[in-house]
């Protein structure tokens, strides 16, 4: 509670900015001002899914007479101004059918669409329903996924992964083999904004790095944003990925889940008043540890325990008020525990003993939000959130032991526990003005407490704690307040042009920075335009990380007084096609420069957690540029894309390859997938997937020498290894097939559907590290390559009702 | 219904036998090159050691060259030959090349040229850095318990401006004398003094020397007072000699990466160190220095 008045204070003091606010609300009001006042109309309301009530985002909403075009948002909200007159609206979102309203509007009006699901759109879209495609918006950039789409993917080990398919798109690279980590455009994984229902989350993944933890049965949309950036986004250099939690079943109780070989879900959702209050409840667990304990147990006489496992819970309840206002409640929860325990019992040579020893590792997330949705008239559209995230990271030993003799009792005690972690407390308010169907203005503001948590190692012996190491708890503020505009200029050309401006108070420091953004979009013809955007983005926070795995020990660092906040801007400029059967096409050509990126100097180690983090990093820059093409098909019995992406990205940093630019570890010049989900019948579906990649950038030494120290003393073995640069070694190219077939069977209770997926189907041999060996018999030393994954088949059991 | 359930089993088995499997990866074919090593310091005789570089998938077994054309340009203009010989190196005879025709002096600049039949030609160079000469240097004693005592120096220099680089030794010298049984037992001392730096932005737990080498970086074209300790024979006389030695760049950057890059060896959470090399075509340093010292009586007791 303390915290959050803090943080209301904190708020205060933002508006004490009064300069910037003031630039950002002007700009407001004079686009504002553009707008004529002539007899217009506005039609406004929500767009939902008939079947269950959830709110669609990004619906197009065309307008056949004006041949203009609106967008509903993340709340499904949309509102359309044009004069009074006869109206013949489209409503239309893939996955369902087109709604066609027709009237005579002469006041403002309200509806409230809803759309009907249709399984299987026929391949031509509807003669004359003028969609707002992929050429059709400013934003640069940005894919949206749909979920029937991620679904239908080949999964690991039979779990459907999110982040894992968005490493499919073009300019997304994952890191090693089977991590979820994304690398987009260059960037580094902590350059990525993950929103959870708009909750940062700041480690999105289970099993070191080998599951998401996004549960894709309750999600209900993915959107990802890798250039271009609106205004409205920030804190983060190089993409946002917004991941919209189901809001549960407004009409009636539903659930789906699966059982897969390591982990089975359950989904559950449905009203709590019907068409006022929903809910959606859904959990997941591995169970390797269960399966395992009984034969460990056995093999200890009952004395060890080992075991893994990861668990997350989803919940969210919203209730309708009124046609004005809503409120969300969700939540997340995860973790991730690896233990190991053993306890002894016996008498050695008179010494009766009792021993426990335990080491533990875990690390989790705790997301909260709620969400306040307000409609202030049909053109004004607010949602207010307060929310909470908190990643925790822990890592413990435990010893514990009694020895009797003679009588006499010795205790012994040891415990050595290490926490790291950020915590956040936010505020935010975001308004949607829609006065014309020539303007679309956000406008809002933000407000982060964060407090970081980087590595604090505590030892206790007996009952006296008796040192702590690492660095010390520190909290920082963070803020911003944006304003941008979607502007129609004539027929052809549409700007986006807005302000982003950020502050961060942390240790008497007072970082700021105002970064302007702009997007456009020239209409060629009806099916092509081409785009142009720059964005400068500033962002407050780093993440220590040594293999770049996404590992639980990776530290977030706030900036300080002495590292300060990373910063890049990035343009792009590319050309957008869309075909006849559902195609579309697009090629994006990006350069994005970043400032204030932090590395390990050369010989540190993360697991030094004595040394303050801040003496281990060097201060640096880097590089990319590139460009990334896709064809992609959305609607139709086969659907997929192919991707494809040539870039270059380098790093920088003074003391680190002797100041020269060195490539990036996940430099790849070329980057290619192909999806493609075909259904074969209603009863049977087919996937596949193919990734190519170029291999990872590693530092190697390929030659020793004689070193020059030691020969003072007269010792001639003195070893150099040379590296002729940082990362100076390419690993093998990276490339795998998976297949997936799904079979589906309507029941009498509901859906069954068997999966049956093969990962890596023809046993492509992947790097997944490399290290020096040698041969035991030879003596000969080499250079080995340590696959994690050849072919790896699953399967798994999904069931709705 | 058995019959899936076995299917299901191999799949399953298949599965879990997948994990971890390696493939021996290839190296780009290597080619050795001459590797330079030495120190040229004023009023120090010039020994070049000479050696080839391996493949990492090598042993260590440096090959010493005694066959190679050698030879030292002084400021670009005049080139020596240098001629191979064993030297003595604290004992151990070693195979260096060496020359009495050059004399190493102060502000000049050195070119080493390494060249052999089907190697590629190595040359690296280094300019020799002025001296600096130490204004003061203070001890005091610390409380102890035993024969030894622990000793707070305080050395005072000007330092010029520009980058600069310093090594700091000490030696003391002396005459012990112990009563081991009945007869009495006399021991020379000539040790050099292992330092600790008073300030910790010296300290680097990599380096395995017993001097402090350190930059101007928090002093540049000052007077700079370096304060550091190390523990000395208590209650004899002793002779202490303070050694100042300028170095050069290369020289200080070299010995901080490759005590670090030795340090770390095995390490595979480590960041990888490069040692910096500042030879043309080939590996190895050249380094350059020029020591001033400063000699004082003192004997570590307490008043």
């Amino acid at each position: 509670m303390v915290r959050l008045c803090l943080s209301v204070i904190s708020l205060l003091f933002i508006y004490l900015h009064i300069y910037m606010i003031r630039i950002i609300f002007t700009l407001i009001f004079v686009l504002a001002f553009t707008v004529s006042y002539a007899q217009k109309v506005t039609l406004s309301g929500t767009v939902k899914d008939r079947e269950n009530g959830e709110t669609l985002i990004g619906v197009n909403i065309f307008d056949r007479i004006q041949q203009k075009v609106s967008i509903t948002n993340n709340y499904g909200f949309y509102s359309y101004t044009r004069p009074q007159g006869e109206v013949e609206m489209v409503f239309s979102y893939v996955g369902y059918e087109p709604f066609v309203f027709k009237t005579y509007l002469e006041k403002d009006t309200t509806i409230v669409v809803q759309l009907i699901p249709s399984h299987l759109l026929k391949e031509v879209v509807v003669e004359g329903d003028r969609q707002e495609l992929l050429q059709e918006n400013t934003q640069m950039g940005s894919i949206n996924v749909p979920l029937r789409q991620i679904k239908d993917m080949p999964a690991l080990m039979g779990e459907v992964d999110v982040l894992k398919v968005l490493q499919l798109l073009p300019g997304v690279q994952s890191g090693t083999e089977g991590a979820s980590g994304l690398y987009v455009r260059g960037g580094g994984p902590d350059q990525n904004l993950i929103l959870l229902d708009g909750v940062p989350v700041y480690n999105a993944t289970h099993l070191f790095g080998f599951f998401s933890v996004f549960n894709a049965d309750a999600l209900n949309n993915v959107e990802l944003i890798k250039g271009g950036f609106p205004a409205r986004y920030g804190g983060r250099l190089s993409s946002v990925i917004d991941i919209t939690m189901k809001e549960g079943n407004m009409k009636e109780f539903h659930g789906e889940g699966s059982i897969g070989l390591i982990a089975s879900k359950l989904t559950l959702e449905g009203p709590i008043v019907k068409d006022k209050t929903s809910f959606l409840l859904s959990g997941r667990r591995t169970y390797l540890d269960l399966l395992a304990r009984p034969f460990i147990k056995n093999q200890s006489d009952g004395q060890d325990d080992v075991g893994y496992y990861f668990y997350d819970l989803n919940a969210k309840v919203n209730h309708i008020f009124d046609d004005n206002n809503r409120l969300y409640l969700s939540f997340y929860g995860g973790d991730d525990k690896a233990y190991s325990r053993s306890q002894y019992t016996g008498n050695f040579n008179g010494i009766e003993t009792k021993s426990r020893e335990e080491f533990g590792l875990g690390w989790g997330n705790v997301i909260t939000g709620a969400r306040w949705n307000h409609i202030f008239n049909n053109k004004l559209f607010a949602n207010f959130a307060a929310t909470y995230t908190n990643y925790h990271f822990r890592l413990f030993s435990e010893d514990e032991s009694t020895s009797i003799y003679n009588g006499d009792r010795v205790d012994d005690f040891f415990k050595a526990d290490y926490r790291s972690g950020i915590r956040d407390y936010a505020l935010k308010a975001d308004f949607d003005y829609i006065p014309s169907s020539a303007h679309y203005i956000r406008f809002g503001a933000n407000h982060i407490n964060h407090r970081f948590t980087p590595g604090v190692l505590t030892a206790t012996e007996r009952s006296d704690i008796f040192d702590m190491f690492g660095g010390e708890e520190s909290y920082s503020q963070e803020y911003s307040a944006y304003a941008e505009d979607d502007i129609q200029v004539g027929d052809k050309l549409k700007l986006n042009l807005g302000l982003h401006y950020s502050g961060f108070l942390v240790d008497g420091e007072h970082y700021k920075s105002l970064q302007p953004r702009v997007a456009g979009r020239y209409l060629i013809d009806e099916t092509s335009s081409v785009k142009g955007s720059f964005a400068t983005m500033a962002q407050f926070i780093h993440l220590l990380t040594n293999a770049g795995l996404g590992l639980p020990t990776d530290l977030w660092v706030p900036s300080t007084g002495r590292i300060g906040p990373q910063q890049s801007w990035q343009a792009s400029l590319g050309y957008y096609k869309s075909l006849k059967g559902g195609f579309e096409w697009s090629v994006e050509g990006y350069y994005k420069a970043m400032d204030g990126l932090i590395e390990y100097k050369d010989g540190a180690s993360y697991l030094n957690m004595v040394e303050n983090w801040e003496d281990k990093v060097e201060v640096g820059r880097g590089r990319s540029y590139g460009l990334e093409m896709f064809v992609q098909k959305k609607i139709g019995k086969t659907t997929g894309w192919l991707g494809y992406t040539l870039s270059r990205t380098e790093r920088q940093f003074e003391n680190i390859n002797f100041n020269e630019w060195f490539p990036f570890r996940y430099d790849r010049t070329h980057d290619v997938s192909f999806t493609l989900s075909h259904h074969l019948s209603d009863k049977i579906h087919l996937s596949g997937t193919w990734v190519y990649g170029s291999g990872n950038a590693i530092s190697i030494p390929t030659e020793i020498y004689q070193g020059e120290t030691a020969l003072d003393f007269g010792y001639e073995g003195q070893q150099v290894d040379y590296y002729e640069s940082r990362n100076n070694f390419r690993m093998r190219a990276y490339h795998r097939l998976d297949l997936g077939v799904s079979f589906i069977k309507q029941k009498r209770w509901g859906e069954r559907t068997w999966n049956i997926s093969v990962y890596n189907a023809y046993n492509r041999m992947n790097p997944f590290y490399l290290d020096f060996a040698r041969n035991q018999d030879t003596g000969q030393k080499s250079l080995v390559q340590y696959t994690l994954f050849p072919v790896l088949p699953s399967f798994s059991y999904g069931f709705k009702f | 219904m058995q019959k899936s359930t076995s299917i299901l089993m191999l799949l399953f088995l298949i599965g879990i036998s997948a994990c971890e499997t390696f493939l021996v990866m290839e190296l780009p074919p290597h080619e050795p090159k001459f590797v330079i090593n030495t120190s040229l310091e004023v009023g120090k005789p010039i020994r070049v050691f000479v050696s080839k570089s391996r493949s990492v998938l090598q042993d260590n077994h440096f090959e010493r060259v005694s066959d190679a054309s050698v030879e030292i340009m002084v400021d670009g203009q005049i080139s020596y030959p240098l001629y191979s010989e064993e030297v003595l190196n604290n004992g151990t005879k070693m195979l260096a090349y060496t020359t009495t025709e050059v004399e190493i002096e102060v502000g000049r600049t050195y070119e080493i040229i390494v060249s052999g039949e089907g190697m590629q030609t190595a040359r690296g160079k280094t300019t020799v850095p002025t001296p600096v000469e130490i204004k003061s240097v203070d001890l005091r004693s610390a409380p102890r318990n035993n024969r030894y005592g622990y000793v707070d120096f305080s050395v005072i220099f000007d330092d010029s401006q520009g980058s600069d680089f310093y090594e700091i030794t000490v030696l003391q010298r002396g005459t012990l004398e112990t009563i081991d049984g009945i007869d009495p037992e006399r021991f020379i001392i000539n040790q050099l003094v292992n330092l600790e730096p008073r300030n910790s932005i010296y300290e680097n737990d990599f380096r395995y020397r017993t001097g402090l080498l350190f930059d101007d970086g928090l002093f540049d074209g000052r007077e700079a007072k370096m304060e550091f300790g190390g523990v000395l024979y208590a209650d004899i006389d002793l002779e202490i000699t303070v050694f100042l030695k300028v170095v050069t760049s290369d020289y200080f950057n070299y010995e901080n990466s490759l005590n670090l890059q030795e340090t770390n060896r095995g390490d595979p959470i480590a960041q990888p160190v490069q040692v910096i090399n500042n030879i043309q075509g080939g590996f190895g340093i050249i380094k350059a220095a020029v020591t001033s010292s400063y000699t004082l009586p003192f004997n570590n007791s307490i008043e």
